[in-house]
Parts: structure tokens; C-alpha cells; sequence
């Protein structure tokens, strides 16, 4: 160990001689294990947002919403309207699907709210059933929940979240306080636990939820609800499930063959697969860039090492007179350009990672780090650096003592 | 007790492209221990070549040589590194210290490659360069120190893994004549101590130090005198 330390150090001294060849190809490794990094961890926070965030929508959750959805990439747009779907409709897929545990039907629309002399001008109310907060994942952090008796005798309650919370009654409790829903007064019997943003980055907490059918009679006067979300009893359910919904809305909306539902069925996964998809576009990217940058710094360290053999030829001869043998002149200068590579790698390896940590940052990311990148990446700069002294090893030890002390 | 060195009828012949050249056409040679020789004979009549093939650096190509007994033809190349490591330590006409290495990296390099590792070896560098006056030198780089500093730091270092033969190809070629007497007494003091030391030499004035002179013409030994 102490003989390994002393020839780096010997050797450290002779690439100071070339600065800028060694900085270049330290510069290729660096870039290697920068990417490689900022991909990984950028990618592994992807994930764990993802799963939180399917977390946070319900588990197993399917979605039917009124009209028809188009897709492109990874946003999705209403291209008709519809206002066929009823809580009608919800009640027959509970009935008769046994594959569906919770149906939660709801409705939606932007009102002003008013509290006293503060008005927010459109807050999102939605009119729920009581089991959506078991289906969205919605807790109840103070006061309490929507009841079905709530909604059966259509009260004027509502929950609201943290963030109207704040708006409206700043620090005070809103618990028992009324407020104005357009132009009709609500209790507010509960404020909902925080959430954050959504997948599109809408904040969650900036909403209101009221009784279904208070919702339709007092504020839209509709029959119809927007949205059904549906709780499949397992993941594995939810494949079939949405085929057999959508078999029953079509008969329930006496849709005929080759006409075009007036509902879509959308598997959040999917939504979120989408959005993974592009992530993996970049990662693919990523790796691209950094296996061509690793390829770009082990062929400047292959090509350093050439020269720095070169360069110590009467070094290597004295050490081979002096007793060293050809493996020991091999390992010395596998040495010397792993140690090159891996310090370019290990520089690489510091800034990605602040690197990604800023990204996550500003793209409000939980920070996730990938270990299984960090050590690809170690190994990748290690590799690149001992596949590239090979051949100037192997070179060195085709130096002969007669041959140096001869010239 | 076997002589040091014993050579019978050693050839060496170098291949150049098609032509190849008979360097030494028949060495016959006896080293015993604690000798100090001198090889003479004029440029191109194969001293360095017979100082390779005494020190191990280079095989002989045909005849028999025994090191300390053991035969040196058909040792494999770790081997030969091993012995010269172990047994032989060299001092060349330009010195050869490794420019990157300070004069006390230098004087350690043949302990790098000892078999087991032995404590201590920084204070025995030290203590030699100690001897012959370099102490206060032992953190320079060779290129601050004069020709004859630099020899005498290349002799520490020949001695660091305590050989037991000393070679010394022209050891004074690039020095002047204060200096390289300089030089030859500090070897005389190795061989006072023990060691075997054989120097190369076209100068009759070196060669003096020695108690026994090889001469050699045409690749042959043409007259072994004792002093
Ligand atoms: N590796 C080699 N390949 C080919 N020819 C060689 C080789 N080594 C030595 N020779 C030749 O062998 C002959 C003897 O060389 P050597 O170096 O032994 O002479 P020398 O007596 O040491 O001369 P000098 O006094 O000039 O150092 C020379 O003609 C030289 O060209
Ligand atoms: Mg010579």
C-alpha cells in the first residue's frame, strides 16, 4: 500500500507535465459520471414522485369521466361533452360489478367564495359522495367528515382544504364558521389533510368538498356528475373491470354498435405511464451521452498513456532493472489511468449529484438517490480508465533494461 | 563455497533483421566473492554486453552460467527480476535516477519491488545517503544535484536491497577526474565491506582501483592479470 502510494505519487509529478491532455481526458470521464448521474437520480425521483402521487389519487383507482377523452402524448383533453353520466350510473356499476369495491360519483365546478369581506373569485367545489375520501385518499385533519346522511339530507357542509382554509380565516379555527359558496351559506364542518400538488400541478388543498346532491340541487342544478371514480377490489382487477364498465354504460346509455361512447374509462397508471415514458426517453438520452463521454475520456486517457509511457521509457527500464517485474509495470500504470479516470469520475460523481439535487429542487421533486447510479457510474469511470491503460501496460513491458542503458 | 559468478563458453549473438552478429564467442569467466574487478577493452568489443549477461539483465545465448549456483539460462523472466532485485545492484555511466522521484524516492525504487516487504527501508535509504554525505539533499529532485551527487545517490540506490555483487558500467564516464576518484573510492569502501563490485572501463587510471583486470577483444577474454 505504501509502495502503491509512493509510485502515484512519482507518477502524480509526471503528468504535471501535461496539464491540458490530462485535464481533457479527466474532462470525458467527468462528463460520463456527471450524466450518468443527474439521470439516474433524476429518474429514481421520478419514481418515487409517481408512486406517491398514484398514492395520492387512491389505490387501484379507475376513472370515468363524461365525454370523450383524446389523447396525445401525455396530455389528455375533453374533446365532447356529455351529460349522460348520472349518479345513476354509479349506483349500477356497485350493484352489479362485484370487481368494483367503492363507487364514488362527483361533480365539479369553479364558484367565488366568500367569507365575510374576503372573496375568492373561483375555488373548485366538488360535490362528493362519503366514501371519497376512502377512494381519492382524502383525510380529514380537523373537524369532520362528510356523512351519506349529509348527503342524504342534502346539508349545506363542507370540507375545505388547507390551503382555502388559509385564504379565508387565516389563522383561525374555520371549524363551525359559514361561508358563502356563490350565493349559498355552507358550515364548514372539516379541513382535509394536505395533499400538495397534483400530477398536472394543480394544488389540492386549494378546494372545497361538499354533499353530492347538495352540490347538484343548490349550486349547479344538474342531474349529472362529472366524474366516477371507481375502487377496483385489486390491481389485478382493474384490467377486466374497465372493460365490464364500460360494457354497462354502454347498455345503461343504450349506445348502439359502432357508435362512440359518450364516456371515457381512464387507469391513472396509464396516465402516469405516460409521463414515465418521457422520462425514460431521457434517461435512454442520458446514458447515450455519457456512454459516449466515457468513450471520449478513456480515448484521451489511452491516448495520454501512450505518451507517458512513452516519455518514462528509461523509468520503466531502470524499475525492470532494479527488480520490478512485467506485472508490477503493468499494475503501476493500470494505476495510474484508473486513478485518472476515477478522480475525473469521482468529480463528476459531486457535482451530478448537487446537480440533481438542484433539479429536484426546482422541480419540486422529492430527492431520491440512486445507488445503484452511483455505482455504475464509479465503475464506469473506473472501467474506462483500466480498459484504456491495457494497451500502454502492456506497451511498457516490451521495455528492455539493455535497450535503455544501451542509448 | 561457489564462486559468485561462473561463466563457461557463454555466447551471445544478436539478431539484427536477417544478419545476426556473435557479440561474445566464448566467455569463460570466474567471479569470486568479495572481488573487485575491472572488465577493459576497447568500445564495441562487448564489455556492456558481458556486464548484461553477468547481472542478469540479458541472457546468454548459448554456454553455462551459474549465479550463486544457480543456473541463470531458462530462468523465467519474474525470476530474473527477482534475482536482480535481490542480488545485484547497478550503476550505469549516465546515472539514470528517475527525474520525477526526489534523490530518496530514487534510493528506495529497489525496495518497491522486494519479495516481502521490509520495515524499515526508508530509515536504511537514509542512513545511506547519510554515508556518503547527501543527507541534506534527500527531498531534491536529481536534477538539482551535480554529476557526481547524482552518481553517488545511484550507488545508494544499487545498495539499497544490500546485493551482493555490485556492477558498474563506466561509472565515471561523465565525470571529471576529482569527481570520479571521488566515485571509485566510495566503491572500493562498498568492496572493503564485502561486497562483490565489478566495473566496466576503458580507463587504465579506473581500472587501477581494481585488484583484478578482465581484458576483452573481439568478444573473447584475451588476458586475465592480477595485481
Ligand atoms: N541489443 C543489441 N542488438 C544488436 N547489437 C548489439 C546489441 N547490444 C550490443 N550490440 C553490439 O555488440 C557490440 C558490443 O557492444 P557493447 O555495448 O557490449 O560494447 P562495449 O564494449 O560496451 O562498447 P563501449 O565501450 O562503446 O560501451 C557492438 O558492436 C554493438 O553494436
Ligand atoms: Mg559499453
Amino acid at each position: 500500500m505504501k509502495r502503491t502510494l509512493l509510485n502515484l505519487k512519482i507518477a502524480l509529478r509526471s503528468l504535471a507535465n501535461f496539464k491540458l491532455r490530462t485535464a481533457l481526458a479527466v474532462l470525458g470521464v467527468f462528463f460520463g459520471t456527471f450524466s450518468l448521474i443527474v439521470v439516474s437520480n433524476l429518474s429514481s425521483s421520478l419514481a418515487v414522485k409517481t408512486a406517491q402521487e398514484i398514492d395520492n389519487l387512491g389505490t387501484n383507482l379507475i376513472v370515468i369521466v363524461s365525454g370523450q377523452l383524446r389523447r396525445f402524448g401525455p396530455s389528455t383533453s375533453l374533446i365532447s361533452r356529455s351529460t349522460n353520466l348520472k349518479p345513476s350510473d354509479a349506483e349500477a356499476i356497485a350493484q352489479s360489478l362485484p370487481a368494483a369495491a367503492q363507487v364514488s360519483p362527483s361533480g365539479f365546478k369553479a364558484f367565488p367564495v366568500r367569507r365575510g369581506n374576503t372573496v375568492l373569485k373561483a375555488i373548485a367545489v366538488n360535490g362528493v359522495t362519503a366514501n371519497f375520501s376512502d377512494v381519492r385518499n382524502f383525510q380529514v385533519a380537523e373537524g369532520s367528515p362528510l356523512t351519506e346522511e349529509d348527503d342524504r339530507l342534502q346539508r349545506k357542509v363542507a370540507l375545505i382544504g388547507r390551503t382555502t382554509a388559509e385564504k379565508l380565516f387565516g389563522q383561525e379555527n374555520p371549524v363551525g364558521k359559514t361561508i358563502l359558496i356563490w350565493r349559498v351559506p355552507f358550515q364548514v364542518i372539516g379541513v382535509t389533510a394536505e395533499k400538495g400538488s397534483d400530477l398536472a400541478g394543480n394544488d389540492q388543498d386549494n378546494q372545497i368538498f361538499v354533499p353530492l346532491k347538495t352540490f347538484l340541487r343548490n349550486l349547479v342544478n344538474k342531474e349529472n356528475v362529472n366524474i366516477i371514480y371507481v375502487q377496483a377490489v385489486s390491481e389485478e382487477a382493474i384490467g377486466p373491470l374497465r372493460g365490464e364498465i364500460e360494457g354497462l354504460l354502454r347498455l345503461l346509455h343504450k349506445i348502439g354498435k359502432g357508435k362512440k361512447d359518450d364516456f371515457s374509462v381512464v387507469d391513472l397508471k396509464e396516465v402516469t405511464a405516460l409521463k414515465s415514458q418521457a422520462m425514460d426517453l431521457i434517461t435512454v438520452l442520458g446514458r447515450i451521452a455519457a456512454a459516449a463521454s466515457f468513450l471520449i475520456g478513456a480515448l484521451g486517457i489511452l491516448s495520454i498513456m501512450i505518451l507517458i509511457v512513452n516519455e518514462r521509457r528509461v523509468e520503466i527500464g531502470i524499475r525492470r532493472a532494479v527488480g520490478s517485474r512485467k506485472r508490477d509495470i503493468v499494475l503501476q500504470f493500470l494505476l495510474e489511468s484508473s486513478f485518472i479516470s476515477v478522480s475525473g469520475g469521482a468529480i463528476g460523481m459531486a457535482t451530478g449529484l448537487m446537480m440533481s439535487l438542484a433539479i429536484a429542487r426546482i422541480l419540486g421533486y422529492p430527492v431520491s438517490i440512486s445507488v445503484l447510479g452511483l455505482l455504475a457510474a464509479f465503475a464506469a469511470s473506473a472501467a474506462s480508465g483500466i480498459l484504456a491503460g491495457i494497451y500502454p501496460s502492456l506497451k511498457a513491458t516490451t521495455i528492455h533494461p539493455i535497450d535503455i542503458i544501451r542509448t | 563455497m561457489n564462486p559468485l559468478c561462473l561463466m563457461e563458453d557463454v555466447r551471445k549473438t544478436f539478431r539484427m533483421g536477417e544478419n545476426s552478429v556473435e557479440v561474445l564467442k566464448g566467455i569463460d569467466l570466474t567471479v569470486e566473492r568479495g572481488e573487485i574487478a575491472a572488465i577493459m577493452g576497447v568500445s564495441g568489443s562487448g564489455k556492456s554486453t558481458l556486464m548484461n549477461l553477468i547481472g542478469c539483465l540479458d541472457v546468454p545465448t548459448s554456454g553455462r552460467y551459474l549465479f550463486a549456483g544457480r543456473e541463470v539460462l531458462g530462468l523465467a523472466d519474474d525470476s530474473l527480476s527477482e534475482l536482480r532485485n535481490a542480488n545485484i545492484g547497478f550503476v550505469f555511466q549516465s546515472f539514470y535516477l528517475l527525474p520525477y522521484a526526489t534523490v530518496l524516492e530514487n534510493v528506495l525504487l529497489p525496495s518497491l519491488y522486494r519479495e516481502r516487504a521490509k520495515d524499515g527501508a526508508e530509515e536504511r535509504a537514509v542512513e545511506l545517503l547519510r554515508l556518503i554525505g547527501l543527507e541534506e539533499r534527500i527531498h531534491f529532485r536529481p536534477n538539482r544535484l551535480s554529476g557526481g551527487e547524482q552518481q553517488r545517490v545511484a550507488i545508494c540506490r544499487a545498495l539499497m536491497n544490500d546485493p551482493e555483487l555490485l556492477l558498474a558500467d563506466e561509472p565515471t564516464g561523465q565525470l571529471d577526474s576529482r569527481t570520479a576518484s571521488e566515485i571509485m573510492n566510495l566503491l572500493v569502501a562498498m568492496n572493503e565491506r564485502g561486497k562483490t563490485v565489478i566495473i566496466v572501463t576503458h580507463d587504465p587510471a579506473i581500472a587501477a582501483y581494481a585488484n583484478r583486470i578482465i581484458r576483452i577483444k573481439d568478444g573473447v577474454i584475451v588476458d586475465e592479470q592480477a595485481d
